[in-house]
Formats: structure tokens, sequence, C-alpha cells
């Protein structure tokens, strides 16, 4: 009999362990490679979005002229590095319309230039078939130009690229040009705006502002971090759970193992065999778990596609099959785990003499670890470093649960005045002892659920309160359109039962070189009245129209401003050349880099032509839950009709909300076709349904570990309660009746886990705290209140409970006579 | 002058070694694909395949072998529809000083060392290139977006132990480079050589961490090399159309780092034009202008292959001219440094019997390497021996 089968023996006897030991493994493995497959996919995409926005300005004449090469030439030989683009639409929206690019001054811009990871830029990628007339491409889009091929198409050559917008091609601007007589043609040449700072435009053009270059990357990057941590935090549960299963295979593994090392067979073969078994399992473990990882991430892949959209939007999220290097990875990360598990089994190792000095150096340890894990909690503001200091305080506390809980015990033993009770003492701390490793996992994914539901909970009640507080209207206009919000004012005015009319205008300006929004109202509104604000001086909205502006939490904790700082400002719609100042004006402050905080004065605004410059006073910061984009809100007067991107809705005050047909509206009112109406609580509806949603793959894999680590101590439980038979049996004998040791094997496992629900609790708590308080405002920019949910918690204790009868009940009966047989 | 590889020395100036090996996977199956092109058939087309691909090492600045090797193979293939050099060709003045379109390589060179106040060492080098696609001369006569020639163009500067290299490149067809010859002038974007208004040339580059600006003197008379301008490289044919202008730096500003020094001193200017430059088994040259104390200026190179080619040019006080031989010179190299791309000699032992020169020629202190698909070397020398003098070095088809 060779080796193999004696080690594939184990197993056959115990085909249970190894059932439970894959299923462990498969499991850690799904949600692993599920949440990583995720998170890579949108890292791919945030990088792409990366390169791809920059803050640029298209270059226009200042006479308003279409621009032609020669304007490029002009420019580049002012030494400016600016680059041709040059686009091409075709009558009739299916076909793509065809963008020209120069791929040799593209270089200046990062969008077209650089490329993530394994793919060439863009202008390499077009520079490689210069001589031959190239498309690239989405295949969508290259089948529909084959197809709709257009008079005299010429000879082109397809190239597939991903990464390019919908309903675009992109070519070298020459066969751009050559297009350009079939369609509609526009050139625009565009310009860092880094660069516009250091050189003056010729005379006669003005920048405008093309793309604000929104980056959301430290956003998106904080969102999927703390994604892979819940992954990792399933693969740290999986491997306490792997290595309970191991050092309770242990035992028995030995006896065998030593037989076969009398029987002649040398240490080092073992430890080779073990070491085979240990990658046999993690082969098989780790390629079903990626697999079922990939249909979890499949699953999930819409909602987590919609959360980034809605939250940073990052829009491209291509997934591929996962490769063989993540397979690899994969195995190889849980044959770690395994081989740690069974590192005392692969050194042959006997169980070690002296466990309390040990214990009591265990507990210094993990004291010593938690007290460093909390003090680098609270002083660091780097988001891998809180979530590693999260972990530090996790692994200290789950060293010392186990511990406590068996000392509570004992000490619970000590006071006990019936023997019964005392033996169940006793038997509870050994059960403690043996399932130290599974109940650690099991208090992890405790503290878990309850950390994450407190900060999910708290975000939904606080943003709930903050959403009553800030829809004062009854009914919210979305006119579907860009269009003049005065008019539209006037008209809506009129219609029956509209009391009040908030037009709120939506654009977007620039803030010491940061993209900002800007939103604007009426601060006059009744409809304003209520709204919250974290910190406002008196009489806001009175100083809103005159010299203050109000922005939201985001902001002012990006920029560190507070109520009272001063903050410098332009809109985008004009030119943003600092020095069109200084020569036109010989203004001294404007060409110096704009400081947002300057104190004291009133607004002062430096104006020349097109552009302005405003100064105004923070006035009042505001709570804007659920967007990570800092905000600026300052009254309609002073936002000009050119603000880029501006799009106005309407908030209406009306008499009585359930009296007026405003349903009926669209069809009654031909100017208000295309529009969207909907009332107060449609759109409360709707906000919950978005974070909803942003929270669902928490939850997801919340349960899922919490599932995952019930069912293993389960089946521990399983195991280890048989292992005990023979005491219970002894009772049996000595009279205790076996409907009652039944009872008081249930009561055991149920008290055990309740006792370890309580005890992880205030471990759920710390970590709720760690999310609301130091990761949130590092990934999001808004901070939460703290609030306890004890209804949850007594859930949570009740699941444990119901976890530690399942296992009782499903020992079944304890008394076991055939125990006693060799005693 | 017979540097024939130089149109295959552009960079794009920012690539690194990440982005080349991207560059190089995408485009692998297209290398592969202009190489089986160029074995099969005699295509038409190919030499617009060898100049695309040209582009793409030029500008990716990728220096692999198997693409230096290629971007060889370019070089020695045959004109395809350009016209080439011959001997009988003549130059004509100002006409050659601008493009020709016929042709598919050629280019504008300045070298120059220069000296501050405070007599600290300058080396300028300023290339423009010029690579036909297509044949020729080009019917649009308005600016537009083509694809029938492309412009590269390096700028260098040196000091001993210190070389700053920084490129550009455009399309042909927009004005966004270009040479006139009527009233001298060559530029690409804001860089520029410009004769207006009353002959002396103006040189302006700016890069990221250096900028010069120099006021140039050109000789009244052009140095004609080879036979009246057909400058041969090889004993069995192949050439180009070549001649130089010794050059006086009258003033000039040199910027390196923010720091500004006044400079002037002397260069030389070369300009050749033509379609095919190596032959098969040559692999690289040795090329210098050297200006000595005496008011003399020399030419030389050597293009090493089967059998190591010879030529020269040595220029008189009064501007006047004579071709050198391979029988009239010696040219050997007698030290060698270990660079950063592996050993070149740098120090160079010259005999010109019949004028009584017996020179060394010893490269500044420093690596002066210009990154590319086929990086070069173009650095500062000075001249010792019979004569003391200065001048420039260049070499290729050294280092791994």
């Amino acid at each position: 009999m060779g080796l193999g089968t004696v080690f594939l023996s184990h197993y056959r006897r115990h085909p249970g362990q190894l059932a439970g030991l894959l299923l462990i493994l498969v499991c850690a493995a799904m949600l692993w490679s599920g949440v990583r497959s995720l998170t890579a996919a949108a890292e791919n995409a945030v990088a792409e979005s990366r390169a791809a926005l920059e803050p640029l300005l298209s270059v226009v004449h200042v006479d308003g002229r279409a621009l032609e090469v020669e304007d490029f030439v002009r420019l580049r030989r002012a030494g400016l590095c600016v680059s041709p683009r040059l686009e091409v639409r075709f009558a009739g929206s299916e076909i793509p319309a065809v963008i020209g690019i120069d791929p040799f001054s593209a270089d200046c811009l990062r969008q077209y230039s650089r490329q993530p990871e394994e793919r060439a830029p863009v202008a390499s990628q077009l520079l490689a078939g210069f001589d031959r007339p190239t498309l690239l491409g989405s295949a969508t889009d290259l089948a529909r130009w084959r197809q709709l091929s257009l008079p005299g198409g010429g000879d082109y050559q397809f190239e597939e690229f991903d990464g390019l917008p919908r309903g675009q091609l992109l070519t070298d601007i020459s066969v751009a040009a050559e297009l350009a007589s079939a369609g509609r043609s526009r050139l625009e040449i565009l310009l860092p705006a880094a660069e516009a700072e250091r050189l003056p435009l010729p005379e006669g053009y003005r920048g405008q502002v093309e793309d604000y270059g929104v980056e959301p990357e430290p956003l998106v990057e904080a969102f999927l971090l703390s994604l892979d941590a819940l992954g990792a935090l399933a693969l740290l549960v999986a491997a306490l759970l792997v290595r309970s299963v191991y050092r309770f295979a242990l035992e028995q593994r030995r006896r065998s193992l030593e037989i076969l090392v009398r029987l002649g067979v040398r240490p080092v073969q073992l430890r080779l065999a073990l070491v085979v078994e240990v990658l046999l399992v993690a082969l098989v473990g780790g390629t079903l778990g990626l697999w079922l990882g990939e249909r979890l991430a499949s699953a999930m892949a819409d909602g987590f596609q919609g959360t980034l959209q809605g939250l940073f939007s990052v829009d491209i999220l291509a997934r591929g099959a996962p490769s063989a290097e993540t397979w690899l990875g994969m195995v190889l990360i849980l044959a770690l785990v395994v081989g740690w598990a069974c590192a005392d089994l692969l050194m042959l190792r006997r169980e070690r003499e002296g466990r309390e000095p040990m214990v009591r150096w265990r507990w210094l340890g993990a004291l010593l670890l938690v007290t460093v894990s909390l003090l680098v909690l609270l002083l660091t503001g780097r988001l891998w470093l809180i979530f590693l200091a999260t972990l530090g305080c996790l692994i200290g506390a789950g060293l010392l649960l186990p511990e406590l809980l068996n000392r509570l015990l004992a000490r619970a033993e000590r006071h006990c005045r019936q023997p019964l009770l005392e033996w169940s003492c006793s038997e509870m701390r050994a059960l403690c002892r043996l399932l130290s490793l599974p109940l650690t996992a099991l208090a992890f994914a405790i503290a878990t659920a309850i950390g994450v539901q407190a900060m999910v909970t708290g975000f939904e009640s606080t943003f709930a309160r903050w959403l009553d507080q800030r829809l004062q209207g009854d009914l919210y206009l979305d006119p579907g359109r860009p269009l003049d919000s005065a008019e539209w004012s006037e008209r809506l005015r009129g219609l029956p039962g509209v009391t009040t009319v908030l037009p709120m205008v939506r654009g977007r300006a620039l803030l010491d070189g940061l993209q900002v929004d800007v939103l604007a109202i009426d601060p006059a509104s009744p409809l304003l009245r209520d709204w919250p604000f974290l910190d406002a001086v008196p009489n806001h909205w009175v100083a809103l129209p005159t010299r203050g502006v109000l922005i939201n939490e985001q902001l002012a904790r990006r920029q560190s401003l507070a109520v009272g700082d001063r903050i410098r400002f332009h809109f985008g719609g004009a030119s943003v050349t600092p020095n069109r100042h200084s020569r036109a004006g010989g203004n001294p402050e404007s060409p110096q880099p704009l400081d947002p905080r300057l104190r004291g004065g009133d607004e002062t605004r430096i104006s020349n032509g097109a552009q302005e410059l405003h100064t105004r006073e923070v006035i009042g910061i505001y709570a804007d839950y659920g967007r990570p984009e800092g905000e600026l809100m300052l009254p309609l007067a002073i936002v000009p009709d050119a603000l880029p991107d501006r799009y106005a809705t309407f908030v209406l005050g009306v008499e009585d909300i359930d009296k007026i047909s405003w349903r009926d509206w669209r069809s009654e009112y031909p100017w208000l076709a295309g529009s969207r109406l909907r009332d107060q609580a449609g759109l409360k509806r709707g906000a919950n349904t978005a974070f909803a949603r942003t929270f669902q793959m928490t939850h997801m894999l919340n349960i899922l570990t919490l599932a995952l680590a019930g069912t293993a101590l389960a089946l521990m439980g399983l195991v280890i309660f048989r292992l005990r038979q023979g005491s219970y049996t002894l009772l049996y004998v000595y009279g205790v009746r076996r409907k009652s040791l039944r009872g008081r094997l249930i009561a055991h496992s149920m008290l055990v886990t309740g006792l370890l629900a309580l005890l992880a609790t205030p471990l759920g708590i710390f970590l709720g705290w760690v999310l609301v308080a130091r990761v949130n405002p590092v990934a999001f920019g808004w901070a939460l209140p703290l609030h306890l949910y004890p209804g949850f918690w007594l859930q949570v204790w009740l699941a444990c409970l119901v976890i530690g009868a399942f296992v009782g009940a499903l020992v079944g009966n304890p008394v076991r006579l055939e125990t006693l047989k060799n005693e | 002058m017979n540097r024939p590889g130089r149109i295959l020395l552009g960079t794009a100036s920012n690539s690194g070694s990440g982005l080349c090996g991207r560059v190089r996977r995408a485009h692998r199956s297209g290398l592969v694909r202009v190489l089986n092109l160029l074995v099969r058939t005699a295509h038409p087309a190919s030499a617009i395949y060898i100049a695309a691909l040209l582009i793409v090492l030029v500008l990716t600045g990728c220096g692999r072998d198997a693409e230096r090797e290629s971007s060889f193979r370019a070089l020695r293939d045959p004109p395809q529809g350009f016209r080439q050099a011959v001997p009988g060709m003549t130059i004509s003045l100002p006409e050659d000083l601008g493009p020709h379109p016929q042709y598919r390589l050629e280019w504008w060179y300045l070298t120059a060392n220069l000296r501050s106040a405070d007599d600290k060492k300058f080396g300028v080098q300023w290339t423009l290139f010029r690579n036909g696609l297509r044949p020729g001369p080009y019917e649009e006569k308005e600016p537009g977006w083509r694809r029938n020639e492309l412009w590269l163009a390096h700028a260098a500067l040196s000091r001993p132990e210190d070389h700053r290299f920084a490129s550009r490149s455009a399309r042909g067809g927009t004005g966004q480079a270009g040479v006139t010859a009527q009233s001298f002038e060559a530029w690409i974007d804001n860089w520029q050589l410009d004769s207006r208004p009353r002959g002396v040339w103006k040189l302006s580059v700016a890069a990221e961490d250096f900028s010069y600006r120099l006021q140039i003197q050109p000789s009244p008379i052009p140095v004609l090399h080879g036979e009246h301008g057909f400058s041969a490289k090889s004993a069995s044919g192949g050439g180009s159309m070549y001649f130089s202008f010794p050059l006086q730096a009258i003033d000039g500003e040199v910027v390196i780092d923010g720091e500004r020094f006044t400079v002037r001193g002397q260069g030389w200017f070369d300009r050749e034009w033509s379609s095919q430059y190596l032959m098969a088994d040559q692999q690289g040259w040795d090329w210098m202008a050297l200006h000595l104390e005496d008011g003399r200026h020399l030419m030389l190179f050597r293009v090493r292959g089967a059998e190591d080619f010879y030529s020269g040019t040595l220029v008189a006080t009064d501007g006047s001219a004579r071709s050198l031989g391979a029988d009239e010179f010696s040219l050997q190299p007698v030290e060698y440094r270990d660079s950063r791309l592996g050993e070149v000699p740098v120090v160079w032992r010259l005999k010109v019997p019949s004028a009584e020169l017996d020179l060394e020629i010893r490269s500044w202190p420093g690596d002066y390497w210009n990154p590319g698909a086929l990086r070069y070397w173009e650095g500062p020398v000075a001249v010792s021996g019979s004569h003391t003098g200065e001048g420039y070095l260049e070499m290729t088809g050294y280092g791994g």
C-alpha cells in the first residue's frame, strides 16, 4: 500500500472532515476571488478614466471663427503643447462618429498618450498603422461602420480597441480629414489647462474649459480597498477555520503518522506527502472557489457597476475570464492558508508541555497588539493603515476572546454549588479550548455583522433625516434639457396650485485648480428655511447673496476649510488663462497661485471680459451625503448664463399635493413634455434605492461571512461534541437522565455561542466606529454619527443561540455506552 | 558627410521602459508583417511600410536588438519610387537648402562648441530630419492633415559629464515643421533656425531642462563633399548629396536648469539628402567635424562594414575645400570608454601627412548617448597633437 493511499485513507475514514475542509476553502476562495475580480476590474476602469481625465482647454478664436490647420500651427509655433482633434459626424445617428487625432502631438494630452498597463497608448497604436488608414473602436462600432460603409469610404484597416466611448471611432487626423466631406466636421485644438498657466495664448485666442478632469481615483480606491478588506477578512476567517480543522485532525493523524514512521517511512517522505496533500486540497478548493467566485462576481457586477457609476462616474467595467495568474495566486494563497493550518502536523510536533506560560504570553502579546493597533488607528489618516490597524485589533481581540470566555467560565465554575453545574462549566471550558479557532472566526463574523450594520443603518437613518430636512418642496421637476431657468420659473408659477418655485441651477467651477460642482439657488426662497447645516454663521441665508458661499462637507474636509475662511473660484465658461489678467488689467494678484484660504473682506470680483474671479467667505458647511464631489452653493444672481454644464431643475411648493393633478401636467402642458416630475415621496424612494444598492455588496459579503463561520462552527461542533460523548455517558452511568443530558448539551452549545456573541458585540461596536469615524471621512469625505442598534444585536445574539442550538441538536444523543469500553 | 542612419535616431523624450514594452507588444505583429512583406515581394508599398515601421521605432525610442537590426535593414533598402543620389549630381544654392520631397531621407544638422565668459565649455546639437513616406513632389498646396512625410528634431546640450536631450516630431503638410530655401528657415514648433533678416542665422531651442539661443554666422562659401557634393558611402556605390557650412557662433545664450550663460564659439552645419544609404554589410559609422586653431576645418568619417570605408574633407583657412581619399589619412581608435551602453572608442589618432596633421581627438569626459531606437553618441571632443582644436564626434552601431 503506497503512502498516498495511507494518506487518502484518513479522509476515507473521515469524509466529513474533507468535505468541511473543502467547503471552507471553496467558500473563502469564492468570496475572495469574487471580490477581487470586481475590484480589479474597477481598478482598471479607474486607471482608464484617470488617463482620460485631465483639465483640458479648448482653444477658440475670440471672434468665434472656426479653427483651421493654420491655427494649430500658429499655436504650436508659439510653443504651446496643443493637439488637434477633428470630429466628423455623419447624417444618421447610427453611424459612429470619427474622431481624428494627431499622434505626433498627442503626447500633450494624457488621454491619448497614457494608458493603463498591458495596452499601447492610442497614439502609438495609430502610428503603427500610419501608412494605412486605420480605425480604432469597439467591436460593435466597427461592425456598424462596416455595415453602413460610406460612399467612397476607402480601404480601412480595423482594429478593436476597448475603452473608447460608444459610437466613436478613433483614427489619425488625416483619415478623419479625408472623411470630412462626407459629414459634418469640427476641428478642436486642445490644450492641458496646466499648459495655459505656463504660457499665454497668442492674441486673438482664448481657452474654454473643455473638460474639468474629475479625479475620482482616491475615492474609488478607498471604496475598493474597503471591499478588498472585507474579502481579506473572509480569507482570515477561513484560515482560522481551516487551521481548526487541522488542529482537530492532528491527534488522529499523528497516531497514524507515527505508525508510519515506526514502519520505516522517513519523516522527509511524510512531510513531502503532507505538502502534496496541502497543495492538492488548495488546488481543488482554489479552482472550485475561483469558478464560483466568477459566478458571484457576475451576479454582483450590475449592482457594483451601478454603485461605481452613481458614486464615482466610472463607467467602463470590462471583466474578462480569470487569468492563469489569478488562479495560481488563489491556489498559492490557499496553500499558504492550509500550510499554516497544518504547520504543526508538518513539523510532526508534539503538543507542547507547559501550556500555562504560553497562554500568558499569548495574553500579553494580544494586549500589546491591541494597544499598538489602537494607537495607530487613532493617529493615522491613511486608509490602508486604518484597515491594517483594525485587523490588528481584530486579531488581538480574537486571541483574547475565547480565553476571556474560558476565564469567565472558570470563575463561574468556582462559584458553582451544584456539582452538575460545575461540570457544565468545565465542559463549556473544554469546548472553548477545543473550539477556540472556530469561535474566534465566529466572533469576527459577529463583530463584522454588527459593525457594518451600524454603519449602514446609521447612514440610512442620518440620510433619511437629512433628506427630510432638505426636501422641503412638494414637487421636483427635471426639465430633461438645458433651458432658461428664469423663463421657466415664470411659467411654473402660473401652474394651478403652485405657490413657490425654487430654481436650482447646477454647473461647475474651478476652485484652486480643483473642479467643484456649483449649486445656485435663490436664498430668499422659503423652501430653504429648514436646510440643516453642520456649521454656519447666524443669518447665513441673508449673508449668502452679498458675501458668502456655502460649501459641502466633502469640500470642507478636502480643502481644510472652516466657516470664516475665504475661497477664490471662477466659473469655467470664461477663459482660465491667468496671464490674461496681468496683461490686460495689470492686476498683481491674479497670476499668483490661488490660495483658497484668504481671510477678511467682502466678496471681490476680479473682472476682465468673460473672466470673473470671485472671492467669498465660507458662511456655512452642509452635509451632502452619498457623493464624493465638492460643491459650492451660491446665489443664483451671480452665476453666469455660460456656466459650464449649466442645468436647471425646479422645486415647487404647492397648496395641497393631494388636491392637484400634477401627474397630468405633462400631458396638459406641451412645454412640460419630456420633463420628469416627482413628488417628495418618490424622490426619497429613489434616493434610498440608490443607497441600498451601494451597500448591497457589503451586506451580501457580511451575510456570507457569517454563514460561513456559522456553518464551519456547526461542522466542528458536531465533531467536537462527539469527542465529549465520553463524559456525558459517564454522567448517564452515574444516573443523570439521558433527556436531561441532551438538554444540557444543547444548553452548553447555546451558552458558548451566546456568550461569545455577547463578548463580540463590543468588538462590533468598535468596528462600526472605525467605519463611520475613520474610514468614511477618508473614503467618501463625510463622517457619520455613530448609532447603536441593540435591536440588531438581539437578532445577532439570537442567531448565535440558534447556531448553538442547531449544533447541539445535530449531535443528538450524547450518550454512547461504547465510549466507555476503554475506561 | 556620411551619417546615413541619422534619420532613425529619433526618440520620444518621455519614453520609459514600460511604454516601450507595451509598444513592443502592440507592434510585434506589424513588425512581422513588414518583414514578411520585404522578404516575399517587392511590393511598391513596402517603402511605406518601412517608413511606418521607422516612425514607430523612432517615436517610441525602444532600443531592442531586433528592432535596431530591422531599422538598419530598412535603411539599406532600395529607394522604391524615391530618387537616389548618384555621382554626377550637383548642388545648387540656395535651392538645396530647402527640402527634397523626391528623396526619402534628409537632414539639417548643426553642432557647435561654445564657451562662456568664465570659460565654461558647452556643446550644442540641433537636427531636423525629414522622412518621406511617399515620394514627392506633393500636389496639395493648401496646408492640411496628410500622411506624406514626417519631421523629427533632436536637440542636445552637453557639458563635461552632463548631456541633455529632447526631441520633437510632426507630420508634414500642416506647416508645423518645414524648411524654406529662399531666406533660409528650418523649424518644428517653436524650435527654429532662421536666417532672416540679414543672413545671420538665429537658432532657438527650448526644452524642459535646457534652452539655447544662438546667433550664427555661416562661412560665405559652402563646403561640397566628395564629388561636387555627391558623397560616396561605400566602394561599391551608394551615397548621398552632402554639403556643409563651417560656422561662427558670434553671440548666444545657454540656459541650463535656470542658470544663464552668455556663450560664443564655432560650429558645423551639415545638409544631406538621399534615399538609400547603407550597404548590406555595413553596421555603423564614426564621424567627426573638427575646427583647428589655425582656422582650418576637417570632416572625416569611417563606415564600418566588411571593408571599412573612409572619406573626408579638409577646409583651408580661405574656405576652399579638398576631399581626402582613404589613402590620404589614417584614423584609428586608441582608447575606449566603458559607457552606459557599452564600450565606445573615445580617443582617436588622426594623421593627414599631406596637411602635416598628427592629431589626438579626445571626447569630453561623460556619456553622450542620444536615446532612441538607434541610439547614437553625439558629443564634443578636444583636439591636441600637432595642432589643437575642438569639434564633435558621432558614433553609431556600438553598444548592446
